[in-house]
């Protein structure tokens, strides 16, 4: 018997092609038994590669991959929403908010995108948010430039349009560490150069971050914890934590 | 007429929230030609405003629904799961 990660394999492939089938054709296809095939299904299914739909029948997900990481997207997801929507309450009509890269921040935008009764501008260089936010009519959406990484997400941050633009952006941001000494720091190079433009020309940066990231230290710096003009976390934050911000005179908002 | 199912879609506090999930809902069912009607509320107001509808799409807990199915999900949110999730919600209102 061929081993199961190689079956596996083939099995995705053979739901590519057909399409659209069923556990019994699979099962006779490869000349195992349902039950097995169904074992398969299931683990593919939980990858997210297939869906099973009304009546067994099996399709390949034509998904594309979203912003949010898979394996990472229910980590602390219902306090993440919870940080997203406070900052959507923060838009203003006719502000400029930039939309950092990040889930939190990511789902910021996305809620953004449900506000209906002001009008204001999106910047982002993320291309699924892009697309959510440019369908909505009152609202602007710039995407900046440079190469596409991860397929779905502009990176370098070329981009004219922080050569001339404003200082007066509302940026969401998020940090992968958190840490009073060392301040916020990520994990990705790529991005370090187009968050610091990012932070550089915004007055108010609203630091969106559930409390697993405090007291962390990734690999590259992105300033001092003071670069946030707010910090909105969850009600997890260490209370030690919580007073040294506030001493800073940094707000803080727990939702 | 149309005997058009009704989706009652809640979210935690903002309702901004349930306006991208309610405009994803009726997207996606549109491309399969299944129009739906959907409402939008917080989730504590659920138990009130159950009755009449087909089913309740929420990102967040809900309490009673008298019977009415929930769909606990953030899929129209983060992106991932949505097919899924659109064939449960298939699924919920073909019963």
């Amino acid at each position: 018997m061929e081993n199961r990660k190689k079956r596996n394999e083939r099995l995705l492939n053979r739901i590519k092609v057909e399409q659209q089938t069923t556990l019994e054709n699979l099962a006779e296809f490869f000349h195992v038994s349902t039950a097995t095939i169904r074992r398969d299904i299931k683990k593919l299914e939980e990858r997210g590669l297939v869906i099973q739909a009304v009546g067994g029948v099996i399709r390949y997900s034509q998904e594309r991959t979203g912003a949010v990481d898979p394996r990472r997207s229910n980590q602390a997801i219902e306090e993440k929403i919870r940080i997203a929507e406070y900052c959507t309450e923060l838009v203003n009509d006719q502000d400029d908010i930039i939309i950092g890269p990040g889930t939190t921040t990511f789902l910021a935008g996305k809620i953004m995108s449900g506000i209906t009764d002001k009008s204001f501008r999106i910047i982002t260089n993320s291309l699924e948010l892009a697309l959510e936010t440019s369908s909505v009519e009152n609202i602007r959406t710039l995407i900046i430039g440079g190469e596409i990484w991860n397929k779905h997400t502009v990176g370098t941050g070329d981009s004219e349009y922080f050569a001339g633009c404003h200082h007066n952006h509302t940026l969401i941001l998020s940090a992968d560490g958190i840490d009073l000494e060392h301040g916020l720091t990520i994990f990705e190079s790529r991005l370090l150069g187009l968050m610091k433009t990012m932070v550089s020309v915004s007055s108010k940066v609203i630091l969106a971050a559930d409390s697993s990231k405090f007291g962390r230290i990734r690999y590259h710096h992105l300033g001092p914890l003071e670069v946030a003009t707010s910090i909105i976390t969850d009600s997890g934050l260490d209370p030690d934590f919580e007073k040294e911000i506030l001493s800073r005179g940094i707000r803080l908002v727990k939702v | 007429m149309t005997d058009r199912k009704r989706i009652l879609v809640a979210c935690g506090t903002a309702i901004a929230t349930s306006t991208v999930v309610a405009r994803k809902i009726e997207e996606e069912l549109g491309r399969r030609g299944v129009k739906v009607e959907t409402t939008q509320c917080k989730a504590t107001e659920v138990p009130s405003k159950v009755e009449g509808y087909d089913l309740v799409v929420s990102t967040t807990m809900v309490g009673a629904t008298g019977g009415v199915p929930v769909l606990h999900t953030v899929s129209f949110l983060t992106g991932i799961g949505i097919e899924a999730d659109i064939e449960k919600i298939l699924g919920y209102l073909a019963d």
